[in-house]
Order: structure tokens, then C-alpha cells, then sequence
């Protein structure tokens, strides 16, 4: 082949070049700005998957816990929210709505918008309008302004790590907490955040002891027992059966009880208190402890009434009759970090919600003297079987034990909400 | 035949062919590029729709934040005097719309799959409008929220839709009643009986998602 031949540049191959060229060039493009446009796409995607996984991991930094008294009734001015103190009452002046105020604790890590309360177990309290009548949770929205089944919207939100923080919130004044209707007054408040989490307390607040909650120790009606005779005419507001041996639950009483209610049993044989007992209605749940030589007992009392009230004497009675039997006088509370003796002029007063130490004096510096298991004379006693089986010996009181169900016995019977 | 003439003949064959061999080629590649374009196109339209889809379904939140079991009712049918009422908020970032709701695995949102008369049905409360969900006249409300919305009318499929933020209060009739007692199924039977005192709710959004919820009859 000559040397031209070989110099000469391949024309018709340049064309085909060009056209393959152009052509592969044009897939490869295509191709490319697909793979372009998913992974732009994709990306899209994982931003998107990435802010909803920044949103679980604030969702779930999310955290409110009531603290005691978890509620507390509110008779005075709400700064920004209840300009005149009429609106939520005084003692002495009428009140538009009930006010209260929820305490909270946020422990998260971030802040909480409240968009919404719930309160069950108001009974007939919120009532849907006709035609239809039908009960519904007690529903509170966040308002500028006070109004029935409203919370104070400048308490909406909540920073991280704030304590004690303060919630009011507004209802009519024919919804009280707690409520009256149940058996147990016990309202669950539920909370509502803008994460869609729920944050729910019962209140009254039961109170952590020794690490157990209220549910540890039980919590119902009381429960009277006899081994005597009962005559079911001296007891009134029970009904019953007259028996030998009869034992039987308390029939639920109205609630809150009307002013100075307390229930009165008469007759009761071998009592030596002019056969007179009053049982009244704050809720006694626990526990006895022991302090030195002297046995003290200490039983937390939870104002289940809705009105405020201040414990100033009182006795308690712990098993049977005679000279075994474990009593106490009331020497003082202890509430809010103080000591009130009992012999002070200025009793403190117990709000709805809050609790309080009772303390009452056994005047016992020993043990104490075996009279029989199961006693052979008329017996009354409080609580759970736990007292009734474990209460002979000294040994009994050589820990904490929780008593459950345990009333209190106020000489008075006139004090209590 | 001569050279010459030879060699014309031989110049105009190569010239078709390659004219030939160029147009089939420029064909295959047309349809190639064609074949490739709509097969690209149709990938990157469907994964558009497919991520659009994932992205919407994933930024779904929503909430039951209560469930209220009700039997006090007055005025009312035995077939509705006690009520299930539940309560779902938004809280994503997107408007959402419930296309079901679900208990103890019953539909809830259709026609009545309750037998001996009786009529489970649905209710939006507070969206202030009547629909297909609506089976008796709700009453008035003190939590109305705007933004629970419901379907424009004519719409043979019923959903609410929820705003972002919104809450929807649902109302579910249930029979308090069924005579005899034994002829209701576990799944329906009124809470009064203790046959079926625990619900099992789901709540289904349009998208595909579900918020479940446990809850004990009063």
C-alpha cells in the first residue's frame, strides 16, 4: 500500500463515528439525566426521611410528669388570664368557674406544646348538649382569654427541664375535682402535646412510698368487721345485716360528703368510747413507723374532698378493744415541710389533692402483750387483713408496715370535707 | 464489461448500501433512542411517584389521643345509646385524610355490620358538616376544631380530612341493647354484657398508615 494511501484520513468511518457517536452519546445523556433525576428524587426521599426521623427522636425527647399535689384548686387572680378575682372565686365572694392548677415537671430534653387536656371520670360533669345528652371527658383547648373547659394559653408551652411548672385551667363551677360522681374519686388528666404524645396522672396524685405506688397498699372502701353483735339500726347510711361475725364492705357514701359529715356507729359492744365512733372521709392509706422507744404512727391522709380543711385533733385506733389495743392521740401534721403541732393555734390547711402526714402519739415505749389470735371478745378493727393477721406481738412493729384501708377516727367527726 | 464500466456500477451500489446501511442504522438508533426515552421516562416518572407516595405516607403522624366509652345517652335509639368517641389529632406535618376506623377488626365506617336491628355507625362530631359518615344529628359541641374537614359532597367514598394540628372527634353508635344477648357476636357485643369489655381501634389514613389503640370499657 503506498504511503498516501495509508495518510489519507478515513472518510466514511468519520461519518458512521459521528453518527454511532452521537447516538451513544444520546443514550448515555438520557441515562444520565434519568439517573440524575431519581437520585434527586431519592435524595428528596431521604431528607424527607431524615426530618421524620429528627421529628421521632423529638417526639420521643418528649416527657411531662406531674408533681405533688398534681392539682390544686385555684381561689385567687391568674396573672394574664384572670383579671378579677371573683372569676375564680374567693372564699367569701361567688366564683364563675373552678380554677385550678396543674404542677408539672418537664425532665425531656425539649420543650412541650400542650394542645389539649382531657379529664375522665367527671361523672355527669361535661355533658354534650341535647339532643343527644351523652357524657364526654372533660375537653380543655387553650384560650387567651378565661372561659369554662380552657387552659391558659400562655402556660401552652413548657420548657425543658422546668419544674413546678404551672398549668391553669378554668371549668365550670358544676365540675368539681375530683370528682363526686365515683365511687373512688380519682380523675385521670390527660395531656395532650403537639408530637402526639400523651401524658396522662391521676388525681388525686397518689403519692410514691418507699418506692411503691398507692396501687402497692390498695385503696377502697372501708371495711368493718365484728365478731360481736352489730345492729345495723346504729349504723346508719350502711344498711347491712345484723349477724354474729358479720363483716362486710362500706356501702359507697355520697361524695364529697355534705359538711361535716361523718359516719356514726353506735352500740358497738366492748368499745369503751361511750359506744360512739365517727369515721369521716379522708382517705387514709398508710403507714405505721416507728421512731425511738416511742411508737409514733404516721398515716398519710389524702384530701379527697374538694374543699380545703384543717386536721386539729383526733384519735386513732388501730385494732381491739382493752388494754392491747394500739392507739394514738393526734400530736400534729406534717405538711409542706413543717411540723404542726397539734396545740398550735394555726393549723395548716389542706388543699383538694394534697396530703399530709398525721402523726399520733401510741404512748407505747414497749412491746406489746399477746391476747389471742383470733381474740375471744368483741372485736372491731380497720383495714386489711394484713393488720387483723399480723397485729399480736412486739414484733409486729419492728419495720414499716403499710396498712391498707386504714380510716381516720376524729373525736370531732366535724372537721373533714 | 469494461473496467470503467465496472467500476460505475460498483460506485453506485456502495453508495446505496451505505445511504442503506446509514438509514437503517439511523432507524434502529431512532427507535433505540425512543425505546430508551420512554423506558427512562417511565423510571423516572414512576420512582417520582413512587417517592412522592413514600415521602406523603411518611410524614403521616396522627394520633388517638383519647377514647371515651359513653353510656348515659338520653334520647337516643337502644341501637346508639352508648358511644365510643375518638379522638385523632394530626400531628404531622401534612393533611391527612381517616378513611376507616377499625374495632375489635370490624369496619366501622361502613354500613352497619351489626345484626338484630341494631346500627353501628359513624360520626364526625365537630367537622360542621353532615356527610356520609353522619347517621343521627350530633349535638352541639364546645370544642369545634375547623380544621376536621369533610369530604365535598357527592363523595362516594367517605373520609375526613384533618388539617395539620387538627383534632377530629369520632363518634361511634353502639347498641346497648341486643336481644337475646347471646346473639352478638363478640366483636359488637354491648360493653354491658362484659363480653367485649376491651376494644381494639385502628384508625386508617388514606396513605396507608394505621394508629392502633387499646382501650377498657367503663
Amino acid at each position: 500500500m503506498s504511503r498516501a494511501l495509508l495518510l489519507r484520513p478515513p472518510r466514511r468511518r468519520a461519518v458512521s463515528t459521528m453518527i454511532g457517536g452521537v447516538i451513544v452519546l444520546s443514550l448515555l445523556l438520557t441515562a444520565l439525566a434519568t439517573v440524575l433525576f431519581v437520585t434527586q428524587q431519592y435524595d428528596q426521599y431521604e431528607q424527607t426521611v431524615n426530618n421524620m426521623v429528627q421529628y421521632n427522636n423529638r417526639q420521643t425527647a418528649e416527657d411531662l410528669v406531674a408533681v405533688y399535689p398534681g392539682l390544686a384548686v385555684v381561689n385567687s387572680t391568674i396573672s394574664g388570664w384572670s383579671t378579677s378575682q371573683s372569676t375564680c372565686g374567693t372564699t367569701t365572694g361567688t366564683k364563675e368557674y373552678n380554677c385550678y392548677v396543674a404542677t408539672l415537671n418537664n425532665p425531656g430534653t425539649i420543650g412541650v406544646q400542650i394542645m389539649r387536656i382531657y379529664i375522665n371520670s367527671t361523672g355527669s360533669g361535661c355533658i354534650r348538649n341535647p339532643p343527644s345528652n351523652y357524657e364526654q371527658p372533660c375537653i380543655l383547648n387553650p384560650s387567651g382569654t378565661i372561659a369554662p373547659y380552657t387552659f391558659d394559653q400562655a402556660d401552652q408551652f413548657v420548657n425543658p427541664g422546668a419544674v413546678n411548672y404551672q398549668v391553669f385551667f378554668a371549668l365550670p363551677t358544676g365540675v368539681a375535682l375530683p370528682n363526686p360522681s365515683p365511687p373512688i374519686p380519682m380523675n385521670t388528666i390527660v395531656i395532650a402535646s403537639s408530637r402526639g404524645n400523651i401524658f396522662s396522672f391521676q388525681f388525686p396524685l397518689q403519692p410514691m412510698l418507699f418506692g411503691q405506688s398507692n396501687s402497692a397498699y390498695s385503696q377502697g372502701n372501708m371495711r368493718i368487721a365484728y365478731t360481736g353483735a352489730k345492729d345495723s339500726g346504729n349504723e346508719p347510711l350502711n344498711g347491712g345485716t345484723q349477724a354474729n361475725g358479720y363483716c362486710h364492705q362500706e356501702n359507697v357514701q355520697s361524695y364529697p360528703a355534705a359538711p361535716g359529715y361523718a359516719e356514726e356507729l353506735k352500740g358497738i359492744t366492748g368499745y369503751g368510747d361511750s359506744g360512739v365512733l365517727w369515721f369521716v372521709n379522708p382517705w387514709v392509706t398508710l403507714p405505721i413507723l416507728r421512731s425511738g422507744a416511742t411508737f409514733y404512727i404516721y398515716v398519710i391522709v389524702i384530701n379527697t374532698g374538694t374543699a380545703d380543711y384543717s386536721p386539729t385533733a383526733g384519735t386513732l385506733d388501730l385494732t381491739w378493744y382493752g388494754s392491747n389495743h394500739i392507739d394514738g392521740e393526734f400530736i400534729g401534721v406534717y405538711f409542706d415541710g413543717a411540723f404542726t403541732a397539734a396545740t398550735s393555734a394555726s393549723q395548716p390547711s389542706i388543699g383538694p389533692g394534697q396530703w399530709y402526714y398525721a402523726i399520733f402519739d401510741t404512748g407505747v415505749t414497749g412491746g406489746f402483750v399477746d391476747v389471742g389470735n383470733p381474740p375471744t371478745s368483741s372485736v372491731m378493727w380497720w383495714g386489711g387483713a394484713s393488720i387483723t393477721n399480723n397485729q399480736k406481738g412486739s414484733g409486729f412493729f419492728s419495720g414499716t408496715v403499710l396498712v391498707s384501708g386504714l380510716w381516720i377516727r376524729y373525736e370531732t367527726g366535724t372537721s373533714c370535707a | 464489461m469494461s473496467r470503467r464500466k465496472l467500476r460505475r456500477c460498483l460506485a453506485v451500489s456502495t453508495v446505496v448500501g451505505n445511504m442503506l446501511m446509514i438509514l437503517v442504522t439511523l432507524s434502529l438508533a431512532a427507535i433505540l433512542v425512543a425505546w430508551a426515552g420512554t423506558s427512562f421516562g417511565a423510571f423516572s416518572g414512576g420512582s417520582q411517584l413512587f417517592f412522592a407516595q413514600r415521602e406523603q405516607a411518611l410524614q403521616e403522624r396522627f394520633v388517638v389521643e383519647e377514647v371515651f366509652f359513653n353510656d348515659t345517652a338520653t334520647g337516643m335509639p337502644s341501637s346508639q345509646a352508648q358511644q365510643i368517641f375518638i379522638f385523632v389529632r394530626n400531628v404531622g406535618p401534612i393533611n391527612i385524610n381517616i378513611v376507616a376506623i377499625y374495632v375489635n377488626g370490624t369496619s366501622a365506617s361502613t354500613s352497619s355490620p351489626y345484626s338484630s336491628g341494631t346500627t353501628g355507625v359513624l360520626a364526625v362530631i365537630n367537622s360542621g358538616a353532615s356527610h356520609g359518615w353522619d347517621s343521627f344529628t350530633p349535638g352541639t359541641t364546645n370544642n369545634p376544631d375547623a380544621g376536621c374537614l369533610a369530604p365535598p359532597s357527592g363523595t362516594s367514598v367517605p373520609y375526613v380530612g384533618l388539617t395539620v394540628g387538627a383534632v377530629c372527634e369520632f363518634a361511634l353508635a353502639w347498641p346497648d341493647t341486643i336481644s337475646p344477648p347471646t346473639s352478638c357476636a363478640p366483636n359488637y357485643c354491648p360493653w354491658s354484657t362484659n363480653a367485649a369489655t376491651i376494644f381494639q381501634i385502628v384508625v386508617a389514613s388514606g396513605r396507608g398508615n394505621q394508629e392502633a389503640y387499646t382501650a377498657r370499657a367503663t
